[in-house]
């Protein structure tokens, strides 16, 4: 790594601090913009229809401060590690509340991802070394559908069709947790699916695309004229070359399997970050909804300077110095 | 001299190219197009044509914006009227697509719904072009503090899961298909942004603009007359992805209940709507609204993938 790159990554590295101040910012004055008031979802209408009890509430929350001082009485707690407490879900900490749920959210989304590229890679090198062959307009076609399908609705003709038609599988993932291992397993089925689909159809198009573009070049040409094995050629000297910017496209995939985890975790009743932004969001819980997508922003961020880190690291070539 | 040179060089090579090309399928392909005249002018459509999912893909959104357009002539029925007894019948002759839990024509709804998130999907797509673009051309052109201040807020707005963001913000006001274009609208330029950026970054430098500068254009017509001309095959295949981007936006939004609320239907509330019934057997109430969404989404991105192809013949990787 010379100089100059790592000179790159730590200016990225610190590039976070004002990135995730400006996040915070925009997350928070969007929240209090609204109309809608938090406390009559946190005390439920019959206390909402007494205003002193209301009033002894939003002081007691801090509502009735002014914006700027609320952002930094927040911000304040924030750095020392309290996100506050759940309006909605039992005052229990925001912290703990992330804690739990990410790990559900990591489990089905790592395995959707894994199997992803399991299926993406050697279809897409399929696809690239038979250009044009009947298999390759297949997969062509079928990763344009794949990335077509709206993903809740493949939720739930998946739900009709294997739980409730053929009884397969169970419907719901509420309630996964206190069911023993190996059975868990149906549980994770539908969901990962679900999440996996358009990330094969994505990948597998990048695979393909990528493939033929190493193919194409000089010392591909090369090695098949020094007389090696097409195969060797294929697997030693351009499938190497063809992986380095698929570690780009699968770091930057973040983003949309977040959201993607919204509606999933959402159709299955999925315990994970999704569901929880959703509840918290239809709950106007505060500081649940700025704590989901702080985590969420603050994941994407790191996710996009490791992968500039990795990409560096698998090519030797790469400098980074822009800006 | 070297100019010369240079077409020489390509005269004598293009009949082996056009030669390499007319081979097979081709052959029957280009000679019927020839019929079809004047293609030889225009390189861009002839390319497009030649490219078989795009024009399938242009085919299906021409037939879907006619019937969003003729939407009265073919419902049949009205979408919201009653008609006591008729609760989730299954398809038939009468009812094309069903009905739903409330007695309505699922046929008419479907129509109408199709109308709805179409022009959805467009006046959000203008939003966000005319955001991005606008954005995007003014830090692209004038650099420093103008840049620095859109890209850092293309980034935050970018590290956060747009789902999020968009379920975020349309819970916060009053759901409804103007709230829920304002906000895929105002959440969703960055990459446009980006994208036209980019491009004004790399053509503000070429001798034609310093040319216009030297005599003396202002630089809203620089950006205006000789930029963003040459911005705009990116663009326009930008445009057609995000109108399937946003065509599903508006239907996850709406399928959440926090997009287009009923009465008025979509194809994603259709969907939130039937899927209460999916357990009693009424498939027919989360098929065919998720057909809808999936036909367009898919045509969209034929179509797009076919227009960057034959816009940019140097992005052509088939």
């Amino acid at each position: 790594m010379t100089s100059a790159t790592t000179a790159y990554l730590v200016r990225r590295v610190l590039l976070l601090i004002p990135l995730m101040l400006g996040l915070s910012m925009l997350m928070f004055g969007l929240i209090h913009a609204a109309p809608g008031d938090p406390v009559v979802a946190l005390l439920g209408p019959r206390a909402a229809a007494d205003p002193r009890v209301m009033d002894q509430a939003r002081e007691n929350y801090g509502l009735n401060d002014p914006l700027p001082l609320q952002y930094f009485t927040w911000l304040g707690n924030v750095v020392q590690g309290d996100l506050g407490r759940s309006y909605a879900f039992n005052n229990v900490p925001v912290l703990d509340l992330l804690g739990e749920r990410a790990w559900a959210t990591i489990q089905l989304q790592g395995v959707a991802l894994f199997l992803a590229l399991l299926i993406a890679v050697p279809v897409g090198i399929l696809s690239a070394t038979r250009q044009y062959s009947p298999t390759d307009n297949a997969v062509t076609v079928g990763s344009f559908i794949g990335l077509a399908l709206p993903n809740f609705w493949l939720a739930l003709l998946l739900q009709i069709w294997l739980a409730v038609e053929l009884g397969w599988l169970p419907v719901l993932s509420a309630g996964q947790g206190s069911v023993p291992w190996p059975q868990r397993l149906e549980y994770f089925v539908m969901p990962v699916m679900v999440a996996a689909l358009p990330s094969v159809a994505y990948f597998a198009r990048f695979m393909r695309s990528a493939m033929l573009e190493v193919v194409g070049q000089d010392f591909v040409r090369v090695a098949h004229a020094k007389g090696l094995p097409p195969r060797r050629v294929l697997y030693r000297h351009a499938l190497r070359n063809a992986l380095i910017p698929m570690v780009t496209v699968v770091g930057l995939q973040l983003p949309q399997i977040l959201s993607g985890a919204v509606i999933i975790e959402q159709i299955f009743a999925w315990p994970g970050l999704g569901d929880l932004a959703y509840g918290a969001i239809t709950r106007r819980d505060y500081p649940v909804i700025l704590g989901v997508t702080l985590v969420a922003g603050f994941a994407v961020m790191v996710a996009s300077v490791i992968t500039d880190f990795v990409y560096v690291l698998v090519d030797p070539r790469v400098k980074l110095t822009g800006s | 001299m070297a100019g010369t040179g240079a077409g020489m060089g390509r005269a004598e090579i293009a009949p082996v190219a056009a030669a390499a090309e007319l081979s097979g399928e081709a052959t029957r392909r280009s000679a019927l197009l020839e019929r079809v005249g004047s293609q030889r002018r225009y390189p861009v459509v002839r390319r497009f044509l030649r490219n078989r999912l795009a024009v399938a893909g242009l085919v299906v959104i021409v037939l879907l914006y006619a019937a969003a357009l003729a939407a009265p002539l073919i419902q049949r029925y009205d979408e919201n009227t009653l008609t006591p007894g008729l609760r989730n019948q299954p398809p038939s002759a009468e009812h094309w697509a069903g009905t739903d839990r409330n007695t309505r024509d699922s046929w008419a709804r479907l129509v109408v719904g199709g109308r709805v998130s179409l022009a959805a999907g467009f006046a959000a797509v203008v939003m966000v072009m005319t955001i991005g673009i606008t954005l995007g051309a003014m830090a692209g052109f004038f650099g420093g503090i103008v840049d620095q201040l859109v890209m850092r807020t293309t980034d935050v707005l970018l590290s956060v899961p747009l789902i999020l963001l968009l379920i975020t913000a349309a819970s916060l006001f009053q759901p409804s298909l103007v709230t829920t274009i304002a906000v895929i609208g105002c959440t969703s330029w960055p990459g446009t942004a980006r994208l036209v950026r980019g491009q004004f970054l790399s053509l503000k430098s070429q001798e034609y603009i310093t040319a216009a500068r030297a005599i003396g254009a202002a630089p809203g017509r620089i950006m205006a007359r000789h930029l963003f001309p040459n911005t705009l095959a990116v663009i326009i295949v930008q445009a057609t992805i995000w109108l399937s981007y946003a065509i599903l936006l508006e239907a996850s939004l709406s399928y959440l209940g926090l997009g287009v609320q009923i009465p008025t239907p979509s194809w994603g509330n259709m969907l939130q709507d039937g899927q209460r019934d999916l357990q009693s057997g009424a498939w027919w109430l989360t098929l065919f609204p998720g057909l809808a969404i999936f036909l367009t989404v898919l045509s969209f991105n034929l179509m797009g993938d076919g227009l960057r192809d034959a816009l940019d013949p140097r992005h052509r990787q088939r």
